[in-house]
């Protein structure tokens, strides 16, 4: 018997993916045919227990026995098909499935699109609702437009990532492998989390300085400011030995700030000419080290660009060597090899782009007093979030 | 141009040091103010290369694959910074400033220009500020977006930033 309502099973609504609960009886179906599946080549495994999406790259497994066929759940909303009983040693198989799945998972971490397998989808049913097929046709039928709808929600959730929204990918202890430690999702997730933080670090700062606090309490404000930079530093070395053109991408952060991206992250000589005017009064001193500052921010700025490029053009040209189609395996595979080599040098202009951007920063506070450092955190923030406000408006503006 | 004669080893024995990787370094870095120790596919090296050029320094170059020893000079390196890359290293006056990451760190905590200086190099900077110095100053680099690159590819020994208009 059919335990639970299809309708509670979808409660995750807040992912926005409410057909959920078409897919959710199916335990093993074999999608390798379709070709927008192959180019994900990943599985989906959904959970009844916590009603969570969740993306695992999967082996290739054959169901093809018709036994096996007949043991696999019905259950979709189309009235063609009736639950008519339990089938135990149907539940067996299936738990099996899931074993096999889970354990397959264990090698390929973190990687929604990896391998080279067909896709595949598989179903952990806890509960084991199945029943027997009443009409083959209709059940290819069936699967046939369930295979359009994971396609359509596979569309909605790059989407969904474009527009810079964050999918909760809804983690339990042990699906570390998906959102944890590293990679993509799980420095956006960091970064959302980093984000909070800093505006509440900011609120108090912004409060401090309206009540006029003494320095040295404001002081302590204004190094907890600093070291939660360092703290976002530190988390994008992470990721960018993770996953560097995610990060050179800029993908976490909000259109507007993207248009103004440099080797992903800000232009610390724009924060600088950005801050000019709102620093005064600064001694002559202090000028002197803020222009400075400003001259040699851009020095290194131009100088890494220059180094960016030829960066690319150099990859560019590995990439274009012998189009002849009587090219060999051997080179392919060499020139790819000289290519990946490339990408690190790649990983290292991003780790010191951030660097530029953390020691910059460093040397403002250095320069500055401790209320000219606060009220310049505090105009650096309120920048970026008028960038991040500009992005919201302009995405949820009245299309005609 | 004044280079700081500091001699490493005050007594070359022929063949030992001659081919010892160390002190051919140390020997090329005491040679000029500004030592680059590259490699010529390097990217991160023309960058350093670049940051060098744009401050109007003409630094001494040597490609490690072009050089005698460059491969022991290479491992040598590597073991004087520490680091996985051998290349870029930068020499001031003879002394090891270090790969990029201190070479920019350097620059942007406004220690690099004071060693650049010191080693007899002619670098462009504001010493005094009046008012009318400042507004130059400003208005130069408030409305400019990004300074005028050396477009050779050997950089001039002296890029013109004249600020002196006003006097």
């Amino acid at each position: 018997m059919n335990k639970k309502n299809r309708g509670d099973e979808t409660g995750r609504n807040d992912t926005g993916f409410t057909d959920l609960g078409e897919l959710q009886h199916y335990d093993a179906v074999d999608l390798s045919r379709s070709s927008v599946y192959n180019e994900r080549n990943a599985a989906v495994v959904i959970n009844n227990n916590n009603n969570a999406l969740q993306f695992r790259p999967h082996h290739h497994m054959n169901f093809g026995s018709g036994t096996e066929m007949s043991s696999i759940g019905t259950g979709v909303d189309t009235g063609q098909f009736m639950m008519h009983h339990h089938n135990k040693s149907a539940i067996a198989d299936n738990s099996q499935q899931t074993d096999t799945s889970t354990d397959i998972d264990t090698d390929d971490k973190n990687q929604f699109n990896s391998g080279q397998h067909g896709g595949q989808i598989v179903v952990d049913s806890m509960e084991g609702s199945m029943g027997k097929i009443g009409d083959p046709k209709a059940y290819v039928q069936q699967l046939e437009s369930s295979r359009i709808k994971l396609t359509h929600l596979e569309q909605e959730l790059k989407r969904a990532r474009q527009q810079g929204m964050f999918i909760a990918a809804g983690a339990s202890g042990d699906h570390n492998s998906v959102v944890g430690g590293n990679g993509a999702l799980a420095f956006d997730m960091d970064y959302s989390r980093w984000l909070d933080d800093h505006q509440r670090l900011i609120n108090d700062l912004r409060s401090a300085v309206n009540t006029q606090i003494p320095d040295n309490e404001l002081r302590i404000l204004v190094e907890a400011v600093m070291s939660h930079y360092d703290e976002i530093f530190r988390l994008k070395s992470i990721a960018t030995k993770s996953d560097v053109f995610h990060m050179l991408s800029g993908m976490w952060k909000t259109p507007a700030e993207r248009c103004f991206l440099w080797i992903g992250g800000f232009r610390s000589s724009e924060i600088l000419k950005m801050l000019g005017n709102h620093l005064e009064p600064l001694t002559d001193q202090q000028l002197m080290g803020i222009c400075n500052l400003q001259q040699s921010s851009q020095q290194a700025e131009d100088a890494l660009s220059q180094g960016m490029e030829a960066l690319q053009q150099s990859l560019v040209d590995t990439l274009s060597v012998g189009f002849t189609s009587s090219g060999n395996v051997g080179d392919y595979m060499g020139q790819m090899a000289i290519a990946m080599g490339k990408i690190t040098t790649l990983e290292n202009f991003l780790h010191q782009a951030d660097l530029l951007r953390q020691q910059t920063l460093q040397q403002l506070h250095r320069i500055l007093t401790t209320r000219q450092s606060a009220r310049a955190f505090l105009v650096i923030s309120d920048y970026m979030s008028r960038l991040r406000a500009l992005s919201s408006l302009w995405l949820a503006r009245p299309k005609d | 141009m004044h280079y700081q004669t500091q001699s490493w080893s005050t007594y070359l024995t022929p063949t030992t040091t001659l081919n010892d990787p160390l002190h051919r370094i140390e020997r090329l870095a005491s040679e000029n103010a500004v030592v680059i120790f590259s490699l010529s596919g390097c990217c991160m090296c023309h960058a350093i290369k670049r940051l060098f050029c744009g401050m109007g320094v003409n630094p001494t170059v040597y490609e490690l694959d072009h050089e005698p020893l460059g491969k022991e000079m290479e491992k040598a390196l590597m073991r004087l910074l520490g680091t996985g890359s051998p290349v870029p290293v930068v020499f001031v006056g003879g002394k090891l400033v270090g790969a990029m990451d201190r070479v920019m760190g350097s620059h942007i905590n406004g220690t690099l220009v004071p060693l650049l200086k010191e080693a007899g190099e002619d670098i462009e900077e504001e010493e005094d500020f009046d008012g009318l110095n400042v507004l130059a100053y400003l208005i130069k680099y408030n409305g400019v977006s990004s300074l005028p690159r050396p477009k050779a590819k050997c950089c001039p020994n002296v890029i013109d930033y004249s600020t002196k208009n006003n006097e």
